[in-house]
């Protein structure tokens, strides 16, 4: 699509102080060089629909607020070009978090899972300013870091979650950000709370509720690959 | 990293499908050739039975087919049903049917393998005439039901693409091999059960035993069995490319479109010379 002209846009709206109902609204944006979903949807909002109601933050791929479903396909808005999209470009919350207004969802069940694997560095020593504490010597090309060093990279978007069948049908599944983040603090040499996290994400709901569908790895706007932690946290369970 | 011991129904449930998985895939290979490469279903007849399970051998190689293929598929089936059920009645009754369905179908079938089979045609169940009638009313209701779900599923999809609506996350290839992956193994499992029943004939009818395999030559039945051979191929390669994918640390999963592309020409090139088989092909 050639950038400077019209291009139709397609918001999923809902309103629950208007009834409720899920439809399709279409916009016709003036669409200028190098413009993102994102821009569009500014577009929108401050040239036909102030009410149309979304999240974003940074602007620039690093923070995951503008994580939505673009022609389809999850992404973030604003590392989405319009002129790399085939037009009309249909635009969506998230899939399996309720959906608040428009384009914004409640990301609490997605966090609230987050959560649930305590993902955070748990150390032996009462606190990394303990003088008694010794710090980590890791040799150089250690293997497990370097997965560590590129699955840390998730910014906790939620396009995973999103994109992955077996949340929407198992619930209780923790999904594929929370376990990937408990396989990169699980995996840390120093981590106390190890056999406590791992016996966590082997319980039902865990990792062997997932099915390696592999959508999460598609969507991940930032590379990680939450297949790939979910698989070595299986590997933790089946190699004991 | 310290591990702990897997547990909980889905740690099980994962387990044992890798496990019978592995077991079994060589067996059902042997079994399509026979069955479907070397000859064709509607040929094995009682006299065709009759001779294979002469041989001990044989007899032990379709026990633990039995084994592995039913219990194989009744877990699977458990595990996607049991995902989907919220209510504790519903899951109890899931766990009691499995349970039921396991024993009365492996048990049915070790017996039917034990017995030796009658001196003449006739059996002792011989004069129930409508019972080739019902099983072959099943196999024509499972075709039935795969027609239209193929026709229906086809359909929606092309009105959303026509409509240029989107198409949910039938946009990724994961998703394409994990829907067609669970389809086929519950298409496999509910004709095994069938199959199951039909063969049970053999001891107390094997005159109805051939009424009934003579069906699968019926023309409507065609187009089943060439899927029902397409099904058990492409679950079984998806099975062991899970399981490649899951022994590998790297990462694999990035080639979701082209072992998608790799798994569709497998199971093509190897279901078509099923397919000209039973459409009269000889080689």
């Amino acid at each position: 699509m050639p950038a400077g002209r019209t291009v139709s846009i397609r918001v999923r709206r809902f309103d629950p102080a208007a009834g409720g109902r899920r439809l399709w609204q279409a916009y016709d944006v003036d669409a200028g060089p190098m413009m993102s979903v994102l821009d569009a949807l500014f577009w929108v909002l401050e040239n036909e629909d102030p009410t149309l109601a979304f999240r974003y933050s940074c602007r620039a791929g690093m923070c995951g607020s503008c994580a939505m479903v673009i022609n389809g396909r999850e992404g973030l808005a604003c590392a989405r070009r319009l002129e790399r999209l085939r037009a009309p470009v249909t635009v969506e919350p998230l899939r399996s978090l309720p959906v608040i207004k428009d384009l914004l969802v409640d990301l609490r069940p997605f966090f609230e899972k987050y959560r649930a694997v305590d993902p955070f560095y748990i150390g032996q020593a009462a606190s990394v300013f303990d003088p008694a504490s010794e710090p980590a010597v890791l040799p150089r090309g250690d293997a497990a870091r370097e997965i560590v060093d590129r699955q840390i990279d998730c910014i906790a978007c939620g396009a995973c979650y999103s994109a992955c069948p077996i949340v929407s049908i198992v619930p209780e599944f923790l999904g594929p950000a929370a376990l990937n983040r408990a396989y990169t603090v699980a995996a840390d040499a120093r981590d106390a709370a190890g056999v406590e996290r791992l016996h966590r994400v082997t319980a039902d709901g865990g990792v062997f509720a997932c099915h390696s569908v592999g959508n999460c790895v598609t969507v991940c706007p930032v590379g990680v690959d939450p297949l790939l932690s979910i698989q070595l946290l299986r590997k933790g369970a089946v190699h004991r | 990293m310290r591990a702990r011991p897997a547990r909980g129904r889905q740690a099980f449930a994962w387990h044992y499908l890798r496990v019978s998985g592995v077991l079994i895939v060589a067996l059902v290979f042997v079994h399509l050739f026979v069955m479907h490469y070397a000859s064709l279903p509607s040929a094995a007849t009682a006299a065709f039975v009759g001779a294979r399970w002469a041989a001990a051998g044989w007899r032990a190689f379709d026990w633990m087919l039995l084994l592995l293929a039913l219990t194989h598929g009744v877990v699977g089936a458990h595990a996607m049903l049991r995902d989907v059920a919220r209510r504790p009645l519903s899951r109890t009754a899931l766990d009691v049917t499995a349970g039921a369905v396991t024993a009365a179908f492996l048990g049915l079938g070790t017996a039917v393998i034990l017995m030796a089979a009658p001196p003449g045609d006739r059996g002792p169940l011989s004069s129930y005439t409508w019972i080739p009638s019902l099983l072959t009313g099943g196999l024509v209701t499972i075709a039935t039901a795969a027609y239209v779900g193929v026709l229906a599923a086809g359909a929606a999809l092309g009105m959303r693409l026509a409509r240029r609506d989107p198409i949910g996350r039938w946009n990724y290839p994961g998703q394409w091999m994990f829907a067609i992956n669970r389809t086929a193994g519950a298409g496999v499992l509910g004709f095994l059960l069938v199959h199951v029943l039909d063969v049970a004939l053999f001891p107390f009818a094997p005159d109805l035993y051939d009424r009934t395999v003579a069906a699968y030559a019926m023309p409507y039945l065609i187009p089943m069995e060439a899927g029902l051979v397409a099904a058990v191929v492409y679950h079984a390669f998806d099975g062991l490319r899970l399981m490649l994918l899951e022994a590998l640390d790297r990462r694999a999963s990035r080639m979701a479109a082209p072992s998608f592309i790799a798994l569709v020409v497998l199971t093509i090139s190897l279901s078509l010379p099923a397919l000209a088989v039973l459409l009269g092909w000889r080689p």
